[in-house]
């Protein structure tokens, strides 16, 4: 009995997050129909690994050792706060980037005739994946040798996803402004 | 457990009689039968099965043998209507994007014969308790199947961004959520039992009611015509998609060699 009510709670929970969304979903053809039209495509570009350099400056290593012997401990926990704020709101950005890129396959993928079973799945499974792992690493000590090789490699790769990801829309717009 | 029916269960029943045939009305007035047959036939079993009930209800009494036998039956055609209706509503939000809706349904009859079958092996293990030990697990294994039906069908809407349909979208959200208070109210039946009774009865009417409610606001406007969805070439889809799901996994490598070091 307990457990039919918890997962009765679960799925209620579920119904309100999906009608919320059903509400404030942008239609995904209205998504193509942007790419196809005269508006910027920077909708889906990854946009947020460009300010990186500035992020990776604010987790150098000399500045906490400079601080830690000419600051007092009030503005070395200021420091602290801000420069966590910082590369918090910069790794959320790279999850977006890594979303935007996600929603074209998405987009690409319901309004294609058919679809590959083998890519769909792979593509849920590598998002289930990535914000799992993205979860822990924003738990992960700021300045630790991790967030920073994360940092440098996961940022060079969303640069590269540009690229690719231009071509894509670019293919996608004239597809759909083909006319039938 | 009383045997007459009370004047609150008049009063209840008139009000769910009216709903129901004032939602009928707009349902034809709206010609929404067109476009949704199975969900209309389900609204008229609805309304013909409950008049009936109650007819027998206030001539035997509900406590009586035929009162009880007519209610089930007559509860069981409704769930298979609404199966259909579920179904129904399910093909008509996907049907438009053939890659997702050829992909999509058989993991949703999948999931449902999954459901449908564990719901009967519950209600078959609890046969030796008491018929209506029986008839509630039964029932409430069928909802707990439509309602994890329609939460799939928003999840995959939600996945692909599909837009729900006005009418469609408030149609889908009240019968799952309906269908879940039903499953709440077998279970708090099932532990409390003949206390639970007065309760189950009243509370399934007045979430009854409150769906109805809702679908006559869904229906209340004219339905705006149906757009035909944008296509796209599968070739296009098999050149992107593969390319956005390499830089995915690249991208979840890179995440993962961290931990790896």
């Amino acid at each position: 009995m307990i457990v039919t009510v918890i997962l009765v709670g679960l799925l209620i929970a579920l119904l309100i997050f999906y009608a919320v969304r059903a509400w404030r979903e942008l239609p995904a053809e209205s998504a193509v129909s942007t790419l196809g039209s005269d508006e910027p495509p920077e909708l889906l570009l990854p946009t947020h690994f460009c300010y990186y350099s500035q992020i990776r400056q604010a987790l150098a290593r000399a500045d906490r050792e400079y601080l830690a012997r000419r600051a007092t401990p009030a503005v070395r926990r200021r420091w602290e706060a801000e420069r966590r704020k910082v590369v918090r709101g910069f790794l959320a950005g790279l999850k977006e980037d890594y979303v935007r890129l996600e929603r074209l396959g998405r987009t690409v993928a319901s309004l294609s005739p058919e679809l590959s079973q083998e890519l769909e799945r792979e593509r849920l499974w590598l998002g289930l994946r990535f914000r799992f792992w993205y979860g822990v690493l924003w738990l992960a000590p700021l300045g630790s040798r991790w967030t920073l090789r994360l940092l440098d490699r996961t940022t060079n790769l969303v640069g590269s996803i540009a690229d690719r990801t231009a071509a894509a829309i670019t293919a996608i717009g004239e597809a759909t402004n083909r006319p039938a | 457990m009383a045997t007459a029916l009370s004047p609150i269960d008049y009063v209840l029943w008139v009000l769910s009689s009216l709903l129901q045939a004032v939602f009928f009305l707009l349902l034809v007035w709206a010609r929404l039968y067109r476009r949704l047959p199975f969900f209309s036939f389900y609204m008229l079993i609805v309304l013909l099965s409950n008049a009936t009930v109650w007819w027998t209800y206030h001539v035997y009494g509900y406590t009586s043998s035929i009162s009880f036998s007519l209610s089930w039956v007559l509860q069981a055609l409704t769930l298979a209507a609404r199966g259909m209706a579920v179904g129904e509503l399910c093909h008509r939000v996907l049907n438009p994007y053939r890659g997702v809706w050829a992909l999509a349904w058989r993991l949703l009859s999948g999931v449902t014969l999954l459901l449908v079958v564990y719901a009967g092996l519950a209600a078959y293990s609890s046969r030796h308790d008491y018929v209506l030990t029986f008839i509630q697990t039964a029932e409430g294994g069928l909802e707990l199947a439509a309602a994890v039906l329609l939460l799939l069908l928003l999840a995959i809407s939600h996945y692909y961004r599909i837009r729900l349909p006005a009418p469609e979208r408030l149609l889908i959200v009240s019968l799952c959520a309906w269908s879940l208070v039903q499953v709440l109210n077998d279970v708090a039946w099932q532990v409390w039992a003949d206390d639970y009774f007065e309760w189950a009865r009243k509370i399934r009417m007045l979430s009854y009611q409150a769906a109805v409610l809702v679908w006559i606001y869904a229906v209340r406007r004219p339905v705006p015509a149906e757009q035909p969805q944008p296509a796209m070439n599968a070739a296009l889809y098999n050149r992107v998609a593969p390319e956005v799901n390499l830089r995915l996994q690249a991208l979840n490598d890179r995440l993962l060699e961290i931990f790896k070091a």
